[in-house]
């Protein structure tokens, strides 16, 4: 555990003991969770091995706060560090920091602008994804919100138009954001090579993204949404041409076909993602199901030498969860993902170490229990054929993966 | 055999124990929630499709553009799920959502949590723009009471 994150702690800590929020004058609010889990994966290493036998390496830490300076202008931050043993390292970093300024709000509508660093929001999970309290299990859906676009999705720094209306009782929400954003680039280079390019450590990250949401008149109980993004990724720090001449000289004959990721000059991916949401309360049954679609064209250059190719990924899930009690709910999805449509089995896809890393097929079933005070504890079982959401982490290449995998979690969580 | 018997000859004392049983439950264990806003508040009939916004922390200022201002009880209170459900329509472990989502995305805020009718009431009382409920048989004073709030 690193300085910050003891720091970040002890200021979370120091808030633990008046149960509500702190409330700061000039309308000012401030925020935090704290959620530990121990994740037991007997079948795969999940983001590193120490899960095999059982790990905590597994914590999720956010403050945030806001100041309102009058019901138009508000400005707001968070702070956050996600630590999953080898896949995130816990680093303290800005989650968002926003200002929010609104131009137009009656009962029937609502148009405004935040400019900064803002959360997208993409289908029903993408915005609180790192949010235990939001999201129903230890994780979002990994099959529609699968772990190689996380950080590439996650949040912009730009500017985000939003607004509401009430048209013939339907309501309609919208987003309007337009940004770039620098990411490690870890998830990108095993997405693409299923292992880690040479001196490529970010990755430049232009997005364009619109969503909207209807609850229509005739049911409010339904809420039916899109989201379309076009990003694009850029790999920075890759090697030279003269470097990677230089690497295949000294290699062994037949490396650059074994490991083409040693010689990598450039590397990009134009992608296109579209997410159709549709959810439906009942009573004390929330049904959700998501499709996605994302048309994404790869480009690089080893040593030079262009070449490129396209591909449609595909997923989607189908969850429901149940409010037992005030106190209480469990859950359960059904997902599926495809990295290539057209490739059912994920041959495609299929490396050395894991032929099964194109696909991946999964229950899970959950539950929470809201203890009070803002503690609660929650548990979830997963079990998987197929691999494209297995967490990467640097090291994965040197485990032989298996098809069939299983992972349980426990978690405590706190929020003020 | 025996009890089975005999409450058939009880039948009709046995559907009228029932009927007043499912009165009793379905009845509002509070009755109509009363609806109050602080006196600065300047709406006296809005529809529950305004109010659901308004508790869903979706609308931030009045016509008069001054701040509003939400009061709830905690989510696992009886009168905060009855209200929930009859007045705004929507389940409270939704709300719980909508709030949550605001609060850590930096684009919202929750509402205020009281713990009790009575500091609802002296929050609704003395906080411009407040907006609040208690339960209907609750007595209020030096509070605006919403007329309407139906559909």
């Amino acid at each position: 555990m690193n300085i910050r994150l003891i720091s970040l702690l002890s200021v979370l800590y120091s808030f633990v003991l008046p149960v509500n929020a702190l409330e700061l004058p000039l309308g000012s609010e401030i925020h935090g969770f704290l959620s530990q889990s121990y994740l037991v994966s007997p079948d795969n290493p999940y983001a590193g091995t120490d899960s095999e036998d059982g790990s905590f390496k597994f914590r999720e830490v956010g403050i945030n706060g806001f100041t309102e300076f009058s019901p138009e202008l508000r400005i707001a931050g968070q702070v956050l560090s996600r630590y999953r043993d080898k896949s995130d390292d816990g680093k303290v970093r800005i989650d968002f920091l926003l200002a929010d300024y609104l131009f137009f709000s009656d009962q029937y509508s609502s148009v405004g602008v935040r400019v900064g660093r803002v959360k997208n929001k993409i289908g029903l999970y993408n915005d609180t994804r790192d949010i235990p309290s939001a999201r129903p299990g230890f994780n979002v859906p990994e099959s529609v919100y699968f772990e190689a676009f996380r950080d590439t999705l996650l949040s912009t720094d730009g500017v985000n138009f939003y607004g509401t209306s009430l048209v013939k009782d339907n309501l309609i929400q919208w987003e309007l954001t337009i940004g770039r954003k620098d990411v490690d680039s870890e998830d990108f280079e095993y997405y693409t090579f299923a292992r880690p390019v040479p001196s490529a450590d970010t990755a430049e990250v232009p997005l364009k993204l619109f969503s909207a949401s209807v609850i229509p008149a005739f049911d409010r109980d339904l809420k039916l949404g899109l989201s379309v993004a076009d990003v694009r990724a850029d790999l920075e720090g890759t090697l030279s041409v003269a470097e990677a001449q230089q690497a295949l000289l000294t290699a062994p004959p037949n490396d650059f076909f074994v490991n083409p990721q040693n010689y990598v000059t450039a590397a990009g991916i134009d992608g296109l993602l579209t997410i159709i949401s549709a959810q439906y309360n009942y009573r004390d049954f929330v049904l959700a199901a998501e499709y996605l679609n994302l048309e994404s064209d790869f480009d690089a250059e080893l040593v030079g030498n262009r070449f490129s190719e396209s591909s449609s990924t595909e997923a989607y899930y189908l969850q429901a969860e149940w409010f037992t009690t005030a106190q209480t709910s469990v859950f359960t999805r059904y997902e599926e993902l495809y990295l290539k449509r057209s490739d059912r089995s994920g041959a495609d896809s299929a490396t050395d170490y894991n032929p099964y890393r194109g696909f991946g097929r999964g229950w899970t079933l959950g539950g929470k229990w809201s203890v009070g005070k803002g503690w609660s504890i929650s548990g979830q079982a997963s079990f998987n054929e197929g691999t494209a959401w297995l967490p990467n982490f640097e090291g994965i290449e040197n485990h032989n993966i298996k098809k069939h995998w299983n992972f349980y979690v426990f978690s405590v969580n706190y929020q003020f | 055999m025996t009890t089975r018997i005999s409450a058939a000859k009880n039948k009709p004392t046995a559907l009228c124990l029932f009927l007043t049983l499912w009165l009793l439950t379905v009845a509002h264990a509070h009755g109509e929630q009363k609806i109050i806003v602080n006196q600065s508040v300047p709406i006296s009939d809005p529809d529950w499709i305004y109010l659901n916004q308004i508790f869903a922390m979706q609308i931030r200022k009045w016509p008069d553009d001054s701040a509003i201002q939400v009061f709830t009880l905690p989510s696992t209170s009886d009168l905060h799920r009855e209200f929930t459900v009859e007045r705004l329509k929507i389940q409270a472990h939704q709300l719980d959502r909508i709030w949550n989502r605001m609060l850590f995305t930096g684009t919202g805020k929750a509402p205020t949590v009281v713990e009790s009718e009575e500091e609802m009431l002296e929050m609704v009382k003395s906080t411009p723009g407040a907006i609040g409920y208690v339960s209907g048989e609750y007595p209020v004073s030096d509070v605006k009471l919403l007329s309407g709030a139906q559909e």
